[in-house]
């Protein structure tokens, strides 16, 4: 059986699809891009916005999201890594996005996450610089972490049990264990057309039996079908943009998770396409970073909530063997252009909680197995092993039992944002400490 | 192709046994659209097709509700009928009360639950529906646990009028349920003045409890005048609380009211040091009453989705 890396591209990097086929491989991508769009509607809902200022956050996240996507695949000198790594409303942000926004609203909201991307620009300024921090087995770690973090989100859609009260709902479950089995089997035997679309098969199955078995609520439907077709965003119900002293360390803290989570993003994008893959191009990376970070400033400023690299749409675009460019500035477009049309955009954003289960346990597999592939590319060696474990440890730790931590100094909190950045920064520091006295490795 | 077709098939069939086992509903009625959770709409839903059953159908609806594993009756859901004035018609949770006169019936915590349904029956709006927030004994759980209840006035066939019910353990805080609350302590200290308002919302067994969380009264400078979780401690200036990460949310809440009627903020809050924050929210409303303007308010826990970290 092949290994992930070792299975041929249907689509590469400067290849261009057949117009059907590429707008369908846009939309495969569309419609995992589109469920992160609950997050804003929840945000709004919560700090007790109308429905009509949710339709215009989310339209501006689409709006931003695709252009994200385009800048992030379009190879410039100094921005863009060139890879098909999509921004999707990041659930990173979620929790700093919504105290900001209970405390000044979306004003607030909107000033931060300009900050925030801006932070994350000055950040990967540097990460050239410090390429000596990151081997591959770090690379590996961050790989991995960012499968990690998808573990509670995915597990929670598939088994449907959003808040600690619910209760798990077994046929929900059911369907959800179905679509990841369908969704695996196209992935790992099928051919052509069944292993370019498995994901899009998988989602279509599972929103038919949803469908068929009223997991899509009638108040889902109600709201789609009181939306209009086509609508401009309403950009003077924002408000204008502030900014909070007090609120800069939080959001540092997910600026720099979220920086970490890209660069996972963007080293599994250029493993995908390249089977020679031995070290990452930094320039690339660096590239990358920049472009995710403007567009996280630019959703700010447009007005739409913090974006972030999708780990599930780079998994994707590996699954499917199709990673061209070209599909990246489709679906950038087709999502910008979807958020001028709310029914449209709605309908693919109540994906129903099975179906999306499935699609991230399918994506946080992938990663994690990537991560672990990458990490053992290299010979294990005791200073490796345990850098690498303390790295797991921490990362595990933070997760399993958060109490301990809930009282470290304010000083350590950037550090402890998630469990991918306590994982990494701990490995960093490790391998760091442990190399002292020995000679530097060669240059490969 | 060379898909494994028996993989494909035992997804499917996994797909359809599961989806074969119990029926999800989707028709939430309108009235249920307009709350935040799932299961909440679903009590909703299912409590006001029950009130449109017992209208069309009268009690012959009973045999349906006493169905086992059905949508009126499953798990730990049932649902009771009371009459106007009190008396216990129907409940396939508690089959013993039927036929009692249950109007002087208290919660553990002394509130009182069947008057606060005769008070649904008794209100002129012919679909009148209301919350009932109540502390109940489940089984051998040794601490009573707070229901939440959803309660519909229906008129049978014959004329009389009933009240139809259901109540979960389980289900979240909307934030309906708080502004509401709030909403109604407000009103009434306008209309009725600080003495007796005071009184009646200090009462802990008073609906202005909603699921624990109280209502509380602040002068316009951050002094609380009437606080039943802290009884025994009037007239403490809160207005420079900070929360779990240092942000004085207080004085955040006071500066939103000093040019509105009605607020909101969020804040992060221990239970213990070494817990791990929790979100907490206030919602609280500016009333006048008795040439004073006060602050009404109640503070909440916020349901957090399992994956936020």
């Amino acid at each position: 059986m092949a290994s992930p890396s070792s299975q041929p591209l249907l689509y590469g990097l400067l290849d261009r699809p057949p117009l059907v086929r590429l707008l369908l491989l846009a939309f495969q991508h569309v419609c995992l891009m589109a469920s992160a769009l609950v997050l804003p509607s929840v945000l709004i809902a919560e700090i007790g916005g109308s429905r009509g200022e949710a339709q215009t956050v989310v339209a501006l996240s689409m709006i931003a999201c695709g252009l994200g996507t385009i800048l992030q695949a379009i190879r410039l000198p100094f921005m863009g890594s060139g890879y098909f790594v999509p921004n999707v409303v990041g659930p990173n942000f979620f929790a700093a996005s919504m105290s900001a926004a209970w405390i000044g609203g979306v004003p607030l909201m909107r000033g931060m996450t300009i900050f925030a991307g801006l932070f994350q620009v000055l950040f990967s300024s540097f990460i050239r610089r410090v390429k000596f921090l990151f081997p591959n087995e770090i690379l590996g770690l961050v790989v991995m972490m960012v499968g990690v973090g998808l573990v509670p989100v995915s597990s929670s859609k598939l088994m449907s049990v959003e808040f600690a009260s619910d209760v798990a709902n077994r046929p929900a479950t059911g369907i959800a264990l179905a679509v990841l089995l369908l969704m695996m089997v196209l992935t790992v035997r099928g051919k052509g057309l069944f292993r370019l679309f498995a994901v899009l098969i998988g989602m279509i199955t599972g929103y038919v039996l949803c469908l068929a078995t009223g997991m899509v609520g009638q108040s889902d439907l109600d709201l789609i079908a009181s939306l209009p077709w086509i609508r401009m965003p309403d950009f003077a119900s924002l408000g204008g943009i502030a900014f909070r002293a007090d609120l800069i360390p939080t959001f540092i803290i997910v600026s720099i998770c979220g920086a970490l989570k890209s660069f996972g993003n963007l080293v599994l994008a250029e493993k995908v396409n390249d089977p020679e893959w031995k070290e990452p191009d930094m320039g690339s990376m660096q590239r990358g970073l920049i472009a995710d970070g403007v567009a996280l400033a630019g959703a700010g400023v447009l007005g739409g909530m913090a974006s972030d690299t999708s780990s599930s749409n780079v998994v994707l675009s590996g699954t499917s063997g199709a990673t061209s460019r070209v599909i990246a500035y489709a679906t950038g477009a087709i999502f910008i252009v979807l958020g001028f049309f709310p029914k449209v955009s709605s309908l693919l954003a109540v994906m129903p909680a099975p179906v999306a289960g499935a699609v991230l346990v399918f994506s946080a597999c992938y990663m994690i197995m990537s991560g672990l592939q990458i990490m053992t590319s290299e010979k294990l060696d005791y200073r490796r092993t345990f850098a690498i474990g303390l790295g797991l440890f921490a990362g595990f730790s933070h997760d399993m039992v958060p109490q301990v931590y809930a009282n470290v100094p304010a000083f350590v909190h950037p550090v402890m944002g998630t469990s991918l950045s306590f994982a990494v920064i701990v490995a960093v520091l490790l391998n760091q400490l442990l190399a002292v006295g020995l000679p530097a490795p060669s240059p490969r | 192709m060379s898909v494994n077709r028996s993989a494909i098939v035992l997804g499917v069939v996994l797909a359809l046994l599961s989806t074969s086992s119990t029926a999800v509903r989707a028709g939430a009625t309108s009235a249920a659209a307009s709350y935040e959770y799932s299961d909440t709409r679903e009590l909703v839903s299912t409590v006001e097709d029950a009130a449109q059953m017992l209208a069309a159908r009268g009690t012959d609806a009973f045999a349906d509700f006493a169905e086992p594993a059905s949508r009126w009756l499953h798990g730990t859901d049932y649902l009771y009928v009371y009459s106007a004035d009190g008396r216990c018609l129907f409940n396939s949770g508690q089959p013993e009360l039927v036929g009692k006169a249950m109007q002087d019936y208290r919660d553990v915590g002394g509130r009182p639950v069947v008057q606060e349904l005769m008070a649904i029956a008794a209100n002129p709006d012919p679909h009148a529906a209301d919350w009932v927030f109540f502390l109940f004994q489940e089984g051998n759980v040794l601490t009573p646990l707070w229901k939440t209840s959803y309660n519909v006035k229906a008129t049978l066939p014959d004329g009389r009028v009933v009240v139809v019910g259901s109540g979960r353990s389980n289900l979240k805080m909307e934030r309906r349920f708080v502004t509401e609350g709030v909403d109604a302590a407000a009103a009434m200290l306008a209309a009725e003045g600080p003495d007796a308002a005071f009184k009646a919302i200090a009462e802990p067994s008073s609906r202005f409890n909603v699921l624990g969380s109280y209502a509380f009264v602040l002068d316009m400078q951050g002094h609380t005048l009437v606080d039943p979780s802290f009884p025994t401690m009037p007239g403490r200036d809160l207005s420079g609380m900070t929360d779990a990460i240092g942000r004085a949310y207080v004085s955040e809440l006071l500066g939103k009211l000093a040019s509105a009627d009605t607020a909101s903020t969020m804040f992060f809050w221990r239970a213990n040091p070494n817990d791990v924050p929790q979100r907490k929210a206030i919602y609280a409303r500016k009333v006048a009453s008795g040439g004073k303007t006060y602050i009404v308010g109640t503070e909440y826990l916020l349901p957090t989705p399992i994956w936020m970290n």
